[in-house]
């Protein structure tokens, strides 16, 4: 293993950004699981329908007003919005008719919805992986060189999180949204339009998905079989970190990347059994995670 | 006047039978009491009539309009405000925001809204705790909090389970005199309780239940004189 500095900044930042990734996944599964109960299986597949949509939008603007890096602003934020609607559309024709069932039933729900979806996907943009080129220089830092998009990808991480803060703790939305995790029916029995609480939240969770999707283009393809991969380490960050807690989901989402950032460079072929380790000794010492907390109404 | 009328509902949870044909009136500005022991379906009614637990037969009527089979926020949204004996307090969130979140347009325009402000001069205990997270309260203040939290929605009609279920003597006394004080303000009250001597001393009637079936009901002067419901039916 290499040990300059050089390197050693490379794998932090690769693994800072992968975390704001997952963070930015997981947090969505981890909300919708908080206050609806649901298991959304295919979080990660609406997220890569975001990525595709972002790709095309991309590839559309670049046509029609010449190529611009900047034009991966105004994509990455129309399918933001549209995922927001269709995350609505899912939670009120679909999702809503499965909060009295089993989780089972549930899986299997969101099971035929990546079926779905990813024949979709395969039938539009076909089975060839698709990125977005942006004309970005590397940096030197130290002796390495590094893609200035790693601090693009940060930032918006943190932006995401800190917004999503704001909004949690903040605005009465988001309070009623932190009360509806403890209890639904009280807050339903204040009055409180609980469908409408559903449906924003699922919406707003496909939304921040698709947003990083959007975000991430520029550094890495998406194709078919990746929301699978990326589903399953989400479920790792939210069980370490605790089911609806979004300070858990940011903290596990740090672990886990910079851990498999690491682990890729010393022993490539562990580096998830390195993660479903923690995932094992998180379960065994805290099985509520990190920052879960042991008892819900 | 008949505010709430809820005529021979039978409940199930699943397939267990809970309420066999209750059906009770209360007037408007009356406080009436649900009395019996623990488990014979006092908080089912409460939670049939405010649509968390649903009716597989019977009516229940508030204003003349139907009740059952609405989502309890619309039942809410119609004037109607509940107060678990379970008390979930948000407890996380602050009790000025568990106050915020019960927050609701009166329904008529003639009374004035409560405030956080007024919550805290009904309950001037709760007011130094404003920015203290609900699950760090003790069970009197969570009380006075979930009791605060739906007032701040502006019912006219108060549905309450065990208010003072488990709380010290002097807490109790306390409490009474608020219910007595939101009565004198004109809401109309229907609450369960197990004591025979806290229900007398705020309510007007009594429904004595027992099996999930109505066993006696009369005013609290007339349930005075029968000893027999009394020692049949209630905690002495």
């Amino acid at each position: 293993m290499p040990t300059d500095i050089g390197s050693i900044l490379i794998q932090l930042f690769s693994g800072l950004s992968r975390a704001m990734m997952l963070f930015l996944v997981s947090s969505g599964l981890s909300l919708i699981f908080g206050v609806m109960n649901i298991l959304n299986f295919a979080h990660a597949t609406l997220w890569l329908l975001g990525g595709y949509l972002t790709y095309t939008l991309f590839q559309l603007f670049s046509n029609t007003f010449g190529d611009h890096a900047l034009l991966i602003v105004p994509a990455i934020v129309i399918v933001t919005g549209i995922m927001f609607v269709l995350g609505w559309v899912l939670e009120r024709v679909l999702i809503r008719r499965m909060y009295a069932r089993e989780v089972p039933e549930q899986l299997l729900l969101t099971f035929a919805l990546i079926l779905i979806f990813g024949d979709l996907i395969k039938l539009i943009w076909g089975v060839q992986n698709r990125r977005i080129f942006l004309p970005i220089e590397p940096i030197a830092v130290f002796d390495s060189y590094v893609n200035p998009y790693f601090f693009v990808i940060i930032a918006a991480g943190f932006g995401v999180a800190g917004g999503l803060w704001w909004f949690l703790h903040r605005t009465r939305y988001g309070k009623i949204v932190r009360a509806a995790v403890y209890s639904r029916d009280m807050v339903s029995a204040l009055g409180i339009r609980i469908p409408t609480i559903y449906a924003g939240v699922f919406a707003l969770g496909i939304a921040i998905a698709a947003f990083s999707a959007g975000v991430f283009l520029p550094i890495m393809p998406i194709g078919l079989g990746l929301d699978m991969d990326l589903i399953i380490q989400c479920f790792a960050v939210v069980v370490i970190g605790g089911f609806g807690s979004i300070l858990g989901t940011f903290v596990a989402s740090i672990i886990v990347g910079i851990v498999y950032a690491f682990s890729i460079f010393i022993w490539p072929g562990g580096a998830l059994a390195i993660i479903f380790l923690i995932l094992v000794a998180v379960l065994i010492w805290r099985p509520w995670g990190l920052f879960g907390t042991e008892m819900r109404y | 006047m008949d505010e709430l009328v809820v005529d021979n509902i039978h409940t199930f949870y699943g397939t267990s039978h809970i309420l066999f044909g209750i059906s009770l009136k209360v007037n408007r500005g009356e406080c009436v009491c649900l009395l019996g022991r623990n488990g014979v379906g006092k908080t089912t009614t409460l939670k049939t009539i405010m649509g968390l637990a649903h009716a597989g037969q019977g009516a229940i009527t508030y204003n003349e309009k139907n009740l059952i089979g609405l989502p309890p926020y619309e039942i809410a949204r119609m004037g109607i405000g509940y107060v678990p004996d379970e008390r979930l307090i948000f407890p996380d969130l602050t009790v000025r925001e568990n106050l915020e979140i019960g927050e609701k347009a009166p329904l008529t325009r003639d009374v004035a809204p409560w405030t956080v402000d007024r919550v805290y001069q009904l309950f001037p205990s709760l007011k130094p705790l404003d920015g203290r997270p609900g699950g760090y309260l003790s069970g009197g203040e969570q009380q006075m909090l979930t009791c605060g939290r739906t007032l701040m929605g502006n019912p006219s009609l108060l549905l309450l389970d065990e208010p003072v279920e488990g709380l010290a003597p002097v807490v109790v006394q306390e409490v009474t005199q608020q219910i007595r004080h939101l009565k004198k303000m004109g809401l109309t009250i229907l609450f369960a309780e197990q004591n025979i001597k806290f229900a007398t001393e705020i309510s007007d009637r009594a429904y004595v239940i027992e099996g999930g079936r109505v066993r006696y009901e009369g005013t609290m002067e007339a349930l005075e004189q029968q000893s027999e419901i009394k020692e049949k039916y209630l905690m002495i």
